[in-house]
């Protein structure tokens, strides 16, 4: 009999210890606003990828309540005035919150996708995780957009000494862009992200930066008629970076969220990949390796002074740095005395 | 038997061998022929009766059955039957879309019940739904191209009714296909640049006649694309706002449909229920266009969905039966006098 009431207990006591881990398991989790910029809005691509985002939000215990926003600038205001608790931004825009990992978006910093891949991979890690804040906010998540190509009306530019002179379109928040207008003796052109395509397919300005997803649907082949190209190699990589107020997130929400992200670089660089090789053949331009020397020392400048500025992260760049002599030991800037 | 024999005795196998392959020829020849002529026949019942009966239904489930059902059918007769393919494809993509849109409130409901598994299932589930959708509707812009030739160059001569209708429907496939395609992680990798022809294209019809419809696109198109307006357009709000003033004297207001995807992209909740407030009460004073019935009704079918997501965004539940255009948050209203004075 004793045995029964015993086992009888026992039973109540494990079920009871059941009953406490699933409530402990379907805790409700906090509610917190994401500001979510996509230029195109709520039927966009960055949306779309988000709601997925959303649903893992909910494994890390956050719900996420989105909020759209077609203009980066105004999500960035109002994440700043703290109406959202989380935002999306381009890396050039996230800079000024996070230094280090707005300075992955820093001009010809990343050659390669497989450079890209390395570099997030290792920001993602959870040794890195000390370089992914920066006073209350947090880097979450790094997202490839695709590389910025060098769009020319004309195909015979292929070095910066012909650049001199040429007119190119000047967006006011990217200070590397400035600053290479300056170097290579550029005219600059002000304008808006909605004015500099169509800037160069009216032949109003000589180049442009755009990644190959834009060509397509905002036409670029009228800018490359008749005689243009596109330089092979990345001005920039472009990033979507995730940020929060690290204080309303829970502990561990923002490693595990970086590690979502890099989980699904495969996917991304594939999309951006597909754009990439939709852009007819006859309108990529493959520059001489002698001549790319030209471009890469003009970049590498570009990032030490951007640095010396306090734009650009002193010791993101010497990571970059290491990562790209290591996949190509022989280049110059690996044994520069000013190296990054 | 013993005649076969004697043939076979009689003509060298060579020459035998000849005879048999130019009747096999003649037999395959001529059975193409015949499904040409068959096909052709179809697309003339098609135009004469299936399309003035399909725009005349008021069962947009109906015409998504039949786009589905049908489409095995044409689409097997190859490109004499492309004309018909356009608008077979957005009857068959927008059955898909709507399966698409159930996985949704699924979806929403899931995350209103804090359940991960079963909200990345519905999203899963929809994103099928939704790539299955773009690649039914890239079918039909394919179809406009063989028939007609890409738009974005110079206009194809459009002559009648029916080769404008299949124009429309063609381009509206394209758009739709890419953004289907752009909802579903570009998996179908259908070209963004159907977005600017689609654009250029509708310029080839008088949107008067098309009940705004062009002009609505158009208009659209240039408010989500970020880039700058076009010689002549200086307010496309404005344009759509003309658009769906057209289509709302018509009895046929698609145009309404866009504005309420717009809102809806743009998270304006409020202009949204604004716009979906109005189609209701617009729909009790002008009477659809009997002939056009079907796209009247495809119009209040996808505001309904979007309202369907306000209500389980807020709710958890669908737009409640005969409830369309109310909201879960609108004022009550009472007659109720105070009982005290009336004592």
């Amino acid at each position: 009999m004793n045995n029964i009431v015993k086992r009888f207990t026992r039973g109540i006591v494990a079920s009871a210890a059941i009953g406490l881990a699933s409530t402990s398991f379907a805790e409700a989790p906090v509610e917190r606003t994401m500001c979510l910029w996509d230029p195109i809005g709520a039927s966009g691509p960055i949306y779309q990828a988000l709601k997925d985002y959303q649903v893992s939000a909910l494994k890390w215990g956050v719900k996420l309540n989105l909020k759209v926003y077609t203009a980066d600038v105004v999500a960035a205001e109002d994440f700043k005035a703290g109406i959202c608790d989380m935002v999306n931004l381009p890396g050039i825009l996230a800079r000024s919150y996070v230094p280090f990992a707005g300075t992955i978006d820093a001009i010809g910093a990343i050659p390669t996708y497989d450079h890209l891949k390395v570099i997030l991979e290792t920001l993602a890690s959870p040794k890195a995780a000390k370089y992914m804040s920066s006073g209350e906010y947090e880097v979450v998540s790094v997202v490839p957009l695709g590389a910025a190509y060098a769009f020319m009306a004309d195909r015979s530019t292929t070095t910066i000494a012909d650049l001199a002179g040429k007119k190119i379109p000047v967006l006011d928040n990217a200070p590397e862009i400035q600053m290479f207008v300056a170097q290579a003796g550029m005219t600059p052109v002000s304008a808006t992200l909605a004015t500099m395509f169509s800037k160069f397919n009216n032949h109003a300005v000589d180049l442009t930066a755009a990644p190959a997803i834009a060509f397509e649907p905002l036409e670029l082949h009228k800018g490359l008629e008749p005689n243009g190209g596109i330089i092979e190699f990345p001005l920039i990589q472009i990033t979507l970076q995730l940020l929060s107020r690290k204080s309303r997130l829970p502990e561990g929400f923002g490693q595990s969220s970086r590690e979502y992200a890099v989980s699904h670089f495969d996917d991304a660089v594939k999309v951006i990949k597909q754009s990439e090789t939709s852009i007819p053949k006859k309108y990529w331009i493959t520059v001489p390796e002698d001549k790319k020397i030209g471009w890469t020392e003009l970049f590498r400048l570009n990032r030490i002074a951007l640095r010396d500025k306090g734009i650009y992260d002193g010791k993101a760049l010497t990571v970059f740095r290491k990562i790209r002599c290591s996949k190509e030991p022989d280049l110059a800037e690996c044994t520069a005395a000013d190296k990054e | 038997m013993i005649t076969n024999k004697l043939i076979v005795n009689v003509i060298p196998s060579r020459l035998l061998g000849m005879i048999t392959l130019m009747g096999t020829l003649l037999v395959l020849g001529g059975c193409t022929h015949i499904y040409n002529l068959t096909g052709s026949a179809i697309v003339k019942y098609g135009k004469d009766q299936m399309i003035p009966y399909f725009l005349s239904t008021e069962d947009p489930y109906v015409a998504c059955a039949m786009g589905e059902s049908l489409s095995p059918v044409l689409l097997s007769f190859g490109e004499v039957t492309d004309q018909m393919t356009t608008v077979i494809a957005l009857a068959s993509g927008m059955c898909a879309d709507l399966q698409s849109r159930e996985s949704e409130l699924r979806y929403l409901r899931a995350l209103r019940k804090n359940d991960p598994i079963e909200a990345e299932d519905a999203r899963i589930q929809q994103k099928r739904y939704t790539a299955l959708a773009a690649k039914r509707m890239v079918e039909g812009y394919n179809a406009l191209v063989r028939v007609y030739g890409e738009p974005g160059g110079k206009c194809p001569k459009l002559k009648g009714f029916d080769n404008q209708l299949f124009w429309m429907i063609g381009l509206m496939d394209g758009m739709q296909a890419v953004l289907a395609d752009v909802s579903s992680d570009s998996k179908s990798n259908i070209p963004m640049g159907i977005i600017p022809k689609v654009l250029e294209g509708v310029k080839c019809l008088d949107s008067e006649e098309w009940w705004g419809l062009p002009e609505g696109i158009s208009s659209l198109v240039l408010i989500l694309l970020p880039t700058e307006l076009p010689p002549g357009v200086t307010d496309p709000y404005k344009d759509l706002a003309h658009s769906i003033q057209v289509g709302k004297n018509k009895g046929v207001r698609i145009g309404q449909m866009l504005e309420a995807a717009l809102y809806e992209n743009q998270g304006k909740t409020e202009e949204l229920k604004a716009v979906i407030r109005d189609h209701v009460q617009t729909k009790e004073k002008v009477p659809g266009d009997p002939a056009l019935r079907f796209l009247d009704e495809m119009a209040t079918m996808q505001i309904r969905l979007i309202s369907d997501r306000l209500w389980t965004e807020a709710t958890g539940k669908r737009t409640p039966y005969g409830k369309l255009g109310t909201f879960w948050d609108d004022p009550k209203t009472s007659s109720a006098l105070d009982i005290d004075d009336l004592i």
